[in-house]
Parts: C-alpha cells; structure tokens; sequence
C-alpha cells in the first residue's frame, strides 16, 4: 500500500531540489525571491506550525485507513448486486 | 478596463462573503442552534453540498488580485494569511473527520473546532476588510511597514465584530430556512438578538467611516453608489419582517442583499484603491497605479468574465435543483 505515495513523493522532491537554485527555472532565483519584509522568525513559526498540522493530519490519516482495511468492504457486496439489479 | 477588472474583483469577492458566508455563519450559531448529535449532523449536512465549492471564490478572488496588491498584501501580511489558512484547514478538518468515530468526545471535539474556527474565520476577514478601507502604510517599493498589532486596530476590530455579527445573521437565516424542527427554532430566536446587534455595530460602523475614509468625494463623483447602501438598508430591514412574518427564505434572500449592499458599500468607498495608504490613502496601491500589463489583462478578462458567468450559472442551477427541502434532524 506504502509505494505509490513514496513514489508520488519522491518524484515531488525531484522536481523540487532538481529546479534548485532556481524558483522558476532560469527566471529568478530562490534566494531572490523571498519577501525582504516576512522575518525568519515568522516562517520558522509557520514552518513548525504547517510540520505539527501535518503530522496530526498524517496520524489521524493512518489510522482511519488502517481502521476501514481492518473493518473490509462491508458495502461492496450491496453495491455489486445493487448495479446488476439495474 | 481597469475599472472593469475592479469590478470583476469586487464581484469574486462579495461572492465569496454571500455564499460563503452563510455556511461559515452556520458554522458560528452551529454549537446553539443544534444541541444533540442529530441536529448538529442535520445542520452541517444543510451546508455540506455547498461549502467547499464557496470556498473556492475566495480563491479565484485571490486570482483575480492585481499583481502588485498581490505581492504587496501577501508578503506583508504574512502571518495573518497564514493564521487564516490554518482556520480554514481546521474547518474542513472538521467537516471531513467527524462522522469517522462513534465517540462523543471526538465528535464535540470536531463540533467546537468547526464553532471555533468558522467565528474566527469571520473575524479576521472582518479586520481584513477593515484594515483595506482604513488603510495600510506602504513605503515606496509598496512594502507593508506595519506590524501584527498595527491592523488590529479599534475600527478594524470594529469592523471584524460586525462581520461577525452579520454572517451569523445570515447563517442564521440559512438554518432558520434550511434545516426542520429545533435547530431552526433557535435560529429564529437567535436572530432576535443578532439583527439588534448588527443594527448597533452597522451604525457606529458607518459613522466612523466617514472619518476614518471618507466615501464623500466618490459620492459626489457618482451619485449612483448610494444605491448600494439603500438596498443594504432595505435588505436589513428585510430580515426583521420576512422573520417575523415567519417567511425564513425570504428572511435569507434579505439578508443575501443587506450583505451585497454592504461589500458594494465598501468597494465604493475604497474606490480606486486596493490597497489605500495609511495615514495618507495616495501612498497606497490603486487600481490605476498598480494594474496588470494591458495585454495580460485584455487576454485574462474575456476569460475571467466568461468563466465568472459559467460558474454563476452553474451555482444557481445546482441551487435551485438542491434547494426543493430542508434537512431533517435524524
């Protein structure tokens, strides 16, 4: 079940730390494109704010899925007869 | 044609204040108006077809931003734009993990993340809107000055409690007209103390207005604009007959007008900025001072302008198909 979100991942980061160190490719460059006015401080509380919020997203994620592969597809036999009935 | 793009804007974004505005007033009155699991499934079952796709004009509104008012708000209101998406993650969040788990505490928990974040969604777009009327300091690169403490000043935070006031009015209204049984009863009697305290705050509102930013140049330039604040009027008063004639569509629909007036209101008196100067609005970003290059804009508006009446069209046909009943509390 794990592969295809590493593999969606891993071509992400690719793509992401291939263009570097440009922000869009032969235009502008990432260190030129930070805002001079948002201070470090503002996006290392922003960067520890979007880590905490994925984590419990992705806790939260893995255990809802583990929970509906362990409860089995209840539903698909109604369905299946649901479709040949009509 | 400039004028034109501002007016495309304008519309995105009341668009977004009405439709979206209902469902996140909902979200404010959610933890009153429904008591018991049954009702509160009822009441975000009511909103639950519509919520994310009203969702989706702020973000075409975003869009539809001039690109140096884009560049200027987003860097120099950082954190708030964050603290905002964040409210918004929580919100849907809510919608979406709630039913997952029969326990009561898991499933209050979600109720009052919803209550929560709807309330303070309301809230900072509210001193948002107060603080783009009142005015920002900009330097000469058009970079903000200020800081987290300098927008939330009294009248935007003015602003922001009336915001708050009126969109719990309207959502309301929508449950009032939406949903059977308890939950509207207590959102009539809840509209019984939400249209006086919005009638408070939209007078003290208005008069400070016209010292903070006065609208009374735009006024006499284009005496048409005072429409804007007369359907307003019209439609506040609309809300208290239509309720207490126990005619709750019509009390939304009133309320969908006092709220178009309003935002309309707003523009006008904004007019020609985007983002005014503070203490002087000149040093500000307008429309006519920050526009988009001409061919970007004549390529981007037919576009805009046809998917905006597409969207519009699509929205008010799925409405009027979904709209036959209301939402039973199970």
């Amino acid at each position: 079940m794990p592969f295809p979100y590493i593999a969606n991942e891993a071509g992400w980061v690719t793509a992401e730390v291939g263009r570097q160190p440009w922000m869009v490719y032969g235009l502008i460059r990432t260190a030129e494109s930070a805002s001079p006015n948002v201070a470090a401080g503002e996006t290392v509380f922003t960067l520890l704010g979007f880590a905490g919020m994925y984590f419990l997203l992705g806790v939260l994620f893995i255990l809802i899925v583990l929970r509906e592969i362990a409860s089995g597809p209840e539903h698909e036999p109604a369905a299946i007869t649901a479709a040949a009935a009509s | 044609m400039i004028v034109v793009a501002f007016v495309v804007l304008v519309a995105m974004l009341a668009a977004y204040v009405l439709l979206d505005g209902y469902d996140l007033g909902a979200g404010a009155v959610h933890l009153f108006v429904a008591r018991n699991d049954a009702e509160r499934v009822a009441v975000m079952e009511s909103i639950g077809p519509y919520w994310n796709g009203n969702e989706v004009w702020l973000i075409a509104a975003g869009g539809a931003l001039f690109p140096q008012v884009y560049a200027s708000s987003f860097s120099g209101f950082y954190l708030p734009f964050m603290v905002l998406l964040w409210l918004l993650m929580f919100r849907g969040i809510a919608f979406e993990l709630r039913g997952q788990f029969p326990s009561d505490l898991w499933r209050s928990f979600f109720d009052v993340t919803f209550a929560v974040a709807s309330t303070l969604l309301i809230l900072v777009l509210g001193v948002a809107l107060g603080n783009i009327v009142r005015g920002v300091p900009l330097d000469a690169g058009h970079y903000f000055l200020g800081t987290f403490t300098f927008l939330l000043n009294p009248y935007a935070l003015g602003v922001g409690l009336l915001a708050v006031a009126a969109l719990a009015q309207h959502g309301a209204a929508w449950v009032a007209a939406r949903v059977d049984g308890a939950p509207a009863a207590r959102a009539r009697s809840a509209l019984k103390i939400l249209w006086p305290a919005v009638l408070v705050l939209i007078a003290i509102v208005t008069i400070v207005t016209f010292a903070v930013h006065s609208p009374s140049a735009n006024l006499r330039a284009m005496p048409a604009i005072a429409l804007a604040p007369l359907c307003s009027a019209a439609g506040l008063a609309g809300v208290a007959v239509f309720s207490l004639q126990r005619r709750p569509r019509r009390a939304f629909e009133a309320s969908t007008l006092f709220l178009a007036g309003l935002l309309a209101s707003s523009a006008a008196t904004v007019y020609p900025y985007l983002l005014p100067g503070y203490p002087a609005p000149q040093t500000g970003l307008s429309i006519f001072s920050a526009p988009a290059p001409p061919f970007a804009l004549a390529t981007i508006l037919p576009v805009a302008i046809g998917g905006l009446i597409f969207v519009a069209a699509y929205r008010t046909f799925v409405g009027l198909r979904l709209n036959a009943g209301r939402v039973k509390p199970r």
